[in-house]
This record gives structure tokens, sequence and C-alpha cells, in this order.
């Protein structure tokens, strides 16, 4: 919103320095957000509030310097004279639609002359941004932004029987505006008709066929208010947002009109002759009474920690237009101007008085209490020790949109119908993630694209589901990702990373919790067949990882290996203190080394809980050396090294307590795998 | 005598050729040992030789003795060096990295916000993403058909939830589950409809709030006050500049003395020396009524910041953008 120093200067003294003048009104709440030469003056660009429609003006804006600067506010002449004939034997207003229209103010200019503006008007008009377009228009938007109030002007020949009504628009009814569009009209929407058909969107824009123009002579003024839910919802469904609308839907002075009219009929008829019809036609069904707020001058110290001495604050509010009646020594009854649509409870004039006096004076204090909750709650310090373990164990974090193509998504999760945006940006971020993964991949596709042939990636964040009950259920999640595509050699590279480094990375995460996951392999989309593995945590499933099929990565146009992981965290709090201190031994311990030779088929998983189901006497853990299959063996055999280590809590084991371990071993191993033995021997520690 | 020579080309040989102690030491017995070290042997050898050789004999066989003893000991000092002998290396060639990823800025910066809130007495609080609109607007005095709506364009849901625009609702959910004190912040995705250079459609807030009896707008003033001066780590002033927030009585922008150029004026600042870092102000008594909580009993202050800004301010990063496309040449700087 425009408007040139000059003609706010009119109305109060402004300081000389431009930038004085800036810092006043933005440190006041009226930003000045630019300055700019316009036909020889400064121009402010201001950015008004949503709240503040009466600051959307001169008048207004003089108002606001006048009670910052504590300078007289010059009054507006809008005076003009009239004519013996009176506007009712002219035209006639007719309020149908009353809710929507509690005031509709209008008066008769006849016998004019239309051509141009004169010149000091169309500079002002061109400073504020706007086209001069003829006088009648002219004067209507010039006295719009000087006192803040929309009107429009009809040609009266223009309407049939030379009056108005104002109604609802009938069902199907059309109308072409002033900027030549035709317009289908929704049953709720207010018209200004004649008494045949709609001649303006009202409050929004007059209709082509009834605008003044070069051969009007008689000319009809509205000054009106409307309701501005109404006018907001016409605004937007018609997609027609102008100044009038602007100012309406945000709430205009119900008293506006009447200075108003009376000044836009004294600017034509000074340019255009003519004569002001006796009187006004004023139509008012809901009348508004001044509002009246009861204030506690102790308020504005407890609400803002800060003295304000009661003399003050009674010149910023009178300055802005308040009348103060006194009730008692700190108790006083404000009466609030009708301009002031933002204000009908105290703390909205405690707001006035502290903006005047300006917020920069209070002190800076500190609130003494503490949340009796405080810090972090445990589901968030569990996902935090998580992107700390990811982060150490060599994954880069990764922040997605929560928004992703519908397509990648169900190419990774297949089974889930993500939830849609209504109103998405492009097709291509238009459904909520149901999973972190398809961004993973979406976003090694990228990096590979920029030349990068290494990633280990991850991310911690929410996914949303359809919920049964019909709506969403937000799921925090981790993700994680490693890629390779043939690696340029490096120094301090680390060796190629795999689905069991992945695995290796999660049992590690989790383990800092004192929770263990158990891996169970099952297949499941888009894992490669074999290479797919679920996660339990406490006997549920939470999540699934493994080798990212080959062909679904060609098909994402990917080309490389990829190994992925994905799980929830919900219910991750539960296991916060969880991880205990277990007693260790101080004594030596005997290991004994197996060599064993077994089918392909047989897994690691087998052995080792073949071994462990033995409940061998101080066995303390199973640990797997190596995994070799190659020339050494026959076709269709593996053999695992592993070691068993006994330890006792209470004393140094001997010979003794382990020489029937071998061929107990060696025969579970050998019934339950068709293990044959490679080699055994042992050793103590 | 020949066998005296041979028996010392013997060790000499077997003593270079030996690699470790444990070698040499072998190697000692064998030759010099009490029992069955092959010089023992030449003396017991002695008894069986003529009386009168025998002097002149012990004599040599002494002598042998000693070199052999010696031999093995400069043998030993020669293997004990080599074990605690470095192998040569080039003391410049690149310090090898251990391979650890690294943590996204937004973490980074959204940690040490936290960090700095949680040792002020505050509870960090989470709410949804997915929200309905009396949260996100009606119960934060934002009404359907308002013009305030327009400043947050929002994402809609089919069905009629909508992605939050702020992490404002989450004052209403806490105010909801209980009663004052009350002194959280809530850091989080927020959303909003808008896509251009400087814009992103994603990008993370923190809210504050705090509800007791007696807060006021200068306990605000000093929190920020502090709150800036801390995360920046530096002598930061700021400034409040009225405003509207539908939510908060009265509102303000605040300002912050320029991080980059100090206040002096610089592009960043566009040349006014201020930051606008973000809204705050009283909380409306709208808000209050709206959560059951009598505004004559309590008084409290909201305020938001952006993370992302306060990354780019942290760090120096002049877009928005590089922070969703997740590219590693970014990321791999923090």
């Amino acid at each position: 919103m425009r408007f040139p120093l000059s003609w706010i200067g009119q109305y109060v003294d402004l300081p000389a320095d431009e930038a004085a003048a800036a810092r006043l009104f933005t440190l006041s709440g009226s930003e000045v957000e630019g300055m700019e030469a316009v036909e020889g003056e400064t121009v402010f660009e201001f950015g008004i509030t949503v709240n503040r429609p009466d600051c959307m003006n001169v008048y207004g804006l003089a108002r606001e310097a006048s009670a910052l600067l504590e300078k007289p506010l010059r009054a507006i002449e809008a005076g003009c004279a009239e004519d013996v004939a009176s506007v009712s034997s002219l035209t006639s207003v007719t309020v149908e639609a009353k809710d929507l229209c509690p005031r509709y103010r209008a008066r008769l200019v006849t016998g004019a002359r239309v051509g141009q503006s004169p010149a000091w008007m169309q500079k002002r008009l061109i400073q504020c941004g706007l086209r001069p377009i003829n006088a009648v228009v002219d004067a209507t938007n010039y006295v719009l932004l000087e006192m803040g109030h929309p009107l429009h002007a009809f040609d009266l020949a223009a309407l049939k029987e030379r009056r108005i009504v104002v109604r609802r628009a009938r069902a199907g009814e059309k109308i072409t505006t002033l900027d030549g569009f035709e317009r289908k009209l929704g049953p709720e929407m207010l018209v200004i008709a004649d008494s045949e058909k709609a001649a303006a969107v009202a409050g929004v824009m007059g209709g082509a066929s009834t605008g003044v123009t070069m051969m009007t002579r008689d000319i009809l003024l509205e000054g009106a208010v409307f309701d501005p839910v109404n006018i907001r919802r016409t605004s937007k469904a018609l997609g027609m947002h102008t100044d009038a609308s602007h100012r309406f839907e945000r709430g205009v002075d119900f008293n506006g009109p009447e200075a108003a009219l009376d000044l836009c009929a004294r600017l034509i008829t000074e340019t255009c002759g003519g004569k002001v019809a006796k009187g006004t036609i004023d139509e008012i069904s809901a009348p508004k009474l001044p509002v009246t707020v009861a204030m506690r001058l102790d308020s504005v110290r407890k609400l803002i920690g800060l003295e304000i001495p009661p003399e003050k604050c009674a010149s910023i509010l009178a300055r802005l237009g308040f009348q103060i009646k006194k009730r008692g020594e700190r108790q006083w009854d404000v009466t609030v101007p009708s301009w002031r649509v933002d204000i009908s409870r105290e703390v909205d004039l405690v707001e006035e008085i502290v903006r005047v006096n300006g917020l920069d004076d209070l002190p800076a204090t500190q609130p003494r209490v503490v949340d009796p909750v405080g810090g972090r709650p445990s589901s968030i310090r569990a996902q935090e020790s998580l992107r700390d373990s990811f982060r150490a164990a060599g994954f880069t974090e990764i922040i997605q949109m929560s928004f992703g193509d519908p397509a990648m998504e169900k190419i990774v999760e297949p089974n889930v119908e993500p939830l849609r945006l209504a109103n998405p940006m492009a097709e291509t971020s238009s459904a909520l993630r149901t999973t972190l993964s398809a961004g993973l991949l979406a976003t090694a596709r990228k990096n590979r694209a920029r030349g990068a042939r290494r990633m280990a990636l991850f991310e911690v964040g929410d996914v949303f589901l359809p919920a049964t009950d019909g709506g969403v259920s937000e799921e925090p999640r981790a993700a994680l990702l490693f890629f390779e595509d043939d690696p340029a050699r490096r120094w301090g590279a680390p060796s190629e990373r795999g689905l069991l480094h992945l695995k290796g990375a999660i049992e590690e995460a989790f383990g800092r919790f004192g929770c263990q996951i158990e891996f169970v392999p099952e297949e499941s989309v888009p894992f490669a067949k074999g290479h797919a593995l679920s996660m339990l945590m406490e006997g549920s499933p939470v999540g699934r990882l493994g080798t990212v099929d080959p062909a679904l990565l060609e098909g994402l146009l990917l080309r490389g290996k990829a190994h992925a992981a994905e799980f929830s965290l919900k219910g991750m709090e539960r296991f916060s203190g969880r991880l205990q201190f277990k007693p260790f031994s101080k004594f030596p311990a005997i290991i004994r080394d197996f060599s064993i030779i077994v089918p392909t088929g047989v897994t690691w998983e087998t052995i080792k809980r073949t071994v462990e189901g033995l409940s061998l006497a101080h066995l303390a853990a199973v640990e797997l050396v190596e995994v070799y299959q190659g020339a050494e063996l026959p076709k269709g055999a593996k053999s695992f090294s592993f070691s068993l280590v006994f330890q006792s809590l209470d004393r140094t084991l001997e010979e003794k307590d382990v020489c029937d371990v071998p061929a107990t071993v060696e025969k579970a191993l050998r019934e339950a795998a068709g293990a044959t033995l490679r080699s055994g021997e042992s050793h103590a520690v | 005598m020949e066998s005296f020579e041979a028996l010392r080309d013997e060790w000499l040989k077997a003593l270079d050729e030996a690699q470790t102690e444990s070698e040499v030491l072998e190697l000692k017995g064998r030759f010099v040992g009490k029992k069955r070290g092959k010089i023992q042997d030449l003396l017991m050898q002695l008894k069986s030789a003529p009386p009168e050789e025998r002097p002149l004999l012990g004599q040599a066989v002494n002598k042998l003795k000693g070199d052999a003893e010696a031999a093995i000991e400069a043998a030993l000092k020669r293997v004990r060096a080599k074990r605690t002998q470095l192998e040569p290396i080039d003391v410049t060639l690149p310090g090898l990295r251990p391979n650890a990823g690294h943590l996204h800025p937004i973490t980074r910066v959204r940690r040490e916000i936290e960090d700095i809130f949680v040792s002020m007495g505050y509870a960090v609080a989470m709410g949804p993403e997915v929200e309905d609109p009396y949260h996100n607007f009606e119960a934060l005095n934002t009404p359907a058909d308002h013009p305030s709506r327009d400043i947050q364009d929002t994402f809609y849901l089919e069905g009629g939830l909508l992605l939050r625009t702020q992490t404002s609702p989450v004052q209403i959910r806490t105010m909801e589950s209980r009663r004052p004190p009350i002194k959280i912040i809530a850091p989080g995705r927020v959303f909003r409809r808008d896509d251009d250079v400087s814009h992103s459609p994603m990008f993370f807030q923190v809210e504050g709030l705090v509800v007791d009896r007696g807060i006021t707008m200068s306990d605000l003033k000093g929190t920020l006050l502090q709150f800036y001066r801390s995360l920046f780590q530096r002598d930061v002033n700021i400034r409040f500049r009225p405003s509207y927030f539908p939510f908060t009585e009265p509102s303000a922008e605040t300002d912050l003395s320029c991080v980059i150029c100090s206040g002096a004026g610089c592009p960043v600042c566009k040349r006014t020396g201020w930051l606008e870092v973000g809204g705050c102000g009283m909380v409306d008594p709208a808000v209050f009524a709206s959560v059951g909580y009598d505004p004559e009993e309590y008084s409290g202050f909201a305020f938001g910041l952006g993370i992302d800004r306060m990354a780019m301010l942290k760090y120096g990063i002049d877009n928005i953008k590089y922070f969703y496309e997740n590219d590693l040449a970014f990321l791999e700087q923090f």
C-alpha cells in the first residue's frame, strides 16, 4: 500500500528527515517496507497488518503520526454544497438483504459533465499506484485513498427505474464486471441491482454497463457497509481481490460513508460541474453503537511489566480518537472510535498504549518459573540417540519433504495407499509419505547424477499412514541406505559396505538402549529374494531391511548396489533407562575353536542356536570367526570357524570343566546340520 | 683345535641367522648352557685329556666360551634392538579420517536451540504434523473466513485435515493437557503453500510458550535477548516492533541486530542493521478462553522463530532450498 509522504504531511507535521519518518511508522506497527520517488516526491510502501484497516489510508496514517509525535491532527474539509432538489425525489434504495448490508448510504450528483480529473489528483493516484480513468471514478478512488472508505459511482441513467436494490444474486444470475469479464454469481453473493438486474458485485467491483463514462450526467454515489465474511467469500469465490474488497473484508468504519460521500460529491462538482442533490439516502438496518471498554490502568503494568504514567496513557488514547471517562482513579471507561474495528477488549487498549509509547522501552527481565515437566521427552531422546549412532557409523543425515511422488511411494510401499493433498503444488509432491526409503532412494539418485558413487544416508522423521478411523496415523521412523556404484579408489575410503554392515549399524544403535533387535529372514518389497530380513523388537515386527532388488533399482534409473532399512520408532521411549550393568568375570576364559564343514544352505543362525541349545556349563559367548566357501572345500559345502568362550564369574576354569565340549558340540552339529569337523583345537587365554 | 674352529663357525652362522630373542636364547643353551651345552661338553672331555695338555686346553676352551658368550650377547642386543625398531613411514601422507557421517545442519541448530531453552527451564513438547483446523486456527483465535488466514497459505488433505502451518497448535495441545505453570518450546516441521527463491513449502520452526501468574512482556523480551545472545555467542541486541498475530496481544516482530555486520548495514539485513527473526507477543485472552484458562489469573507469552533462518545466519547459508535438496556436497560440510 503506497502513499506519498506529502499527502500524509497535509494532515500532520512529519519529521523533515524521511528516514526518521519511516522509522516512526515502522516502530509503531505500520511498517515502511520501501521508499521511492514517484512524480518527484517520496512515496512510502507500507505493510499494514490485517487488523488495521484504519491505517490503509492517508488520514489514518496521519492520525498514527499525530499520536506518535504528539502533534495536532488537522481535520479533513469534507462538506459539500447541496442543491434544492432532494435525493429522495430522484431515486430510491431498497435493502432486501439486510443481514449482509447493515448500512447503505447514497448521494446524487446531477447534470455533471465527466471529463478528466485535475492534474493534482491524477498525480496522487499515480503515486499510490492507481491508473486515472475519469473525473468521477478518480474522485471515488481519491477519497478511498485519503479516508479509507470504498465508494462506488453508478450512472443513474443506466439503472433500470433509476433505483437501487441491495439483494442476494438470483439463481444463475450473471454480471459483466468493469474489468470486462462475465461473472457467474452464486446465491449467497450480494449484488447491488436496479429493478431488474445486478449492477455491481457488492463491495468487490461494479458492473460494466452501469459504470460512469464520459456520457454520464447523473451519478449515484454509494457509500455502504457490508458484511466482511460475505465479501471475503464472494471475493475468494470469484477470484477478485480489489482495493474495495481488501478493506471491506477487514472491516470499514460504520460512520465512514458520511464524510466520504460528502467529500467525493464536492470533488466531482468541482471538476465536472453539476449539482449535489439535497440530503442523502441512508438505509441503516443494524445501527452500530459505540463500543465502550472498561479499563484498569494496572493492567498495563501487569501485562507488560512497565509502569506508564496515567496522563501518558490518556494522551495516547485521546490522540488515537478514544474518549475516556474516568470511573475511578485507576479505572476508565474508554469509548472506541468507529474506525477502530479491531478494538473491543481491555488488552487491545493496553496494546495501543504500549505500541505508541514504544515497545522498545520495555525492560528485559526473566520469568522465574521452571516447567514442572522439563527437558526433552524420552521419545525424542531416543531419536536423538539413534541419530548420533548412525552418524558415528558413517551415515549422513538427510531431511526430506514430508510429501512426495505417489508413484515412487508405491514402488517401495505398494501395500499402503498414501494420503493425498487436496491442493498440492505438483503431482510429484502430492502424497504424504508412507515410507522414508522412497525419498532416500530418490536422494541417492539425485546425488548419483551429480557424481557421487558411494553414499550412506539416513533420516529420522514421521510417515503418515491412513488410520482405521479414516484419520491419519503419524509414525516416527528411521531409515538407512547404503549405495555404491563402483566408487573410485580413494585414500582412506572404507571397503564396500553391504547388508551385514547395515544390520550391524542397527544392532549397535539399539544396543545403546540395552535393546536387542531380532532379525528374521523374510521376503518383502523392494528387496531382492533371499536378501531381506524382518526386524522384531520384543517379538513384534518393527521394520525390515535388505538389499534392494537390482531390477527395481534399474527401473529407477539407478545403477549400483543399494541396501536399505526402515523401522518404526513408535514406543521407543519404553527403552529409556533400560540399559543395565552386567557383572563381568575377572577370571581368565577358556576358548575352544571349531571349524566345521556344512552344506551351503545351513545358516549361522542354525549353528548358533544348536550350540546355545546345549546349555553348556560356563558358556559365555559363541563368536563367529570366519565363513569360508571356496576351492579347498567340496562343491556345495562351506565352513564356519567359530569360538566358544567359557568363563566363570567366581573361579578360574580348568581343562576338566570343558573336556567334554568338543565331542558334545560335534555330535549336536552333525545331527542338526550335517556338520563335519574340519579341525578342533583349544587354547587358554 | 680344528673342532674348536668348526664350533666357532657353527655358532657364528647360527647366531647370524637368528631373528628373535628366543632363537638366540635357544642357541645360548645349545652352546654355553650349563647342561648339555656344547662348550660344557668340551670341558667335560678335558678330564680325559693327558694331564700335561690340560692347562693349555682349559685355557683354550675358556677363551672359546668367552667368545661364544660375547657373540651371544651381541646377537641378543641386535635382535632386541630390532624388536623395538619401527618400519619407516612417510609422515606427510594425508591423515586417514574415520568414516563418520554428518548430522543435518537443521538438526545441529535445532539441538542448540533446544539445549539453550532446556537450560533455561523449558520442556520440549511435540505435536502432530497433520493437524485439524481447530488446533491450527480456531483455537488460536484465527476463525474461518478471517483475512488473518491469508497470512499462511495452507496445504489441505482430502477430508479437511491440514498440514500445520505453524508449531503454535502445540501451545493449544499442551494447555489442553495440563495447568500452568507451563514453559515449553515446540520445535518441528511446518508447511506453507509457498515455493520461491526465499520460501520452502516445508521448513522448521520453534514455538515458545510460558504461562504462569505474573508473566509480562518484559519477561518475553529478556527471554529472547538471553536466547539470541546464547545462540550467536555474541552481544547482540533485539528490538520489538508492533505487529499482528491473531493469538497474541500485544504482538510484536522481533528484530535482531544483524549478526553479519553487527548493525553497520549489509546485504543480509538489507542495510537496515536489523534482521526480522520471528513473531511474539502476550497470549491473547481468546486463546486462554479456548483452553479454559482464566486470563485474570494467568498471563503468558509466546514466540516463534525459524530454525532454517537461524541455521542460515549461523553458517552463512544464502539459500533455504539447500536444506531440503540433500546434496551431499552441502550436507558433508556439517
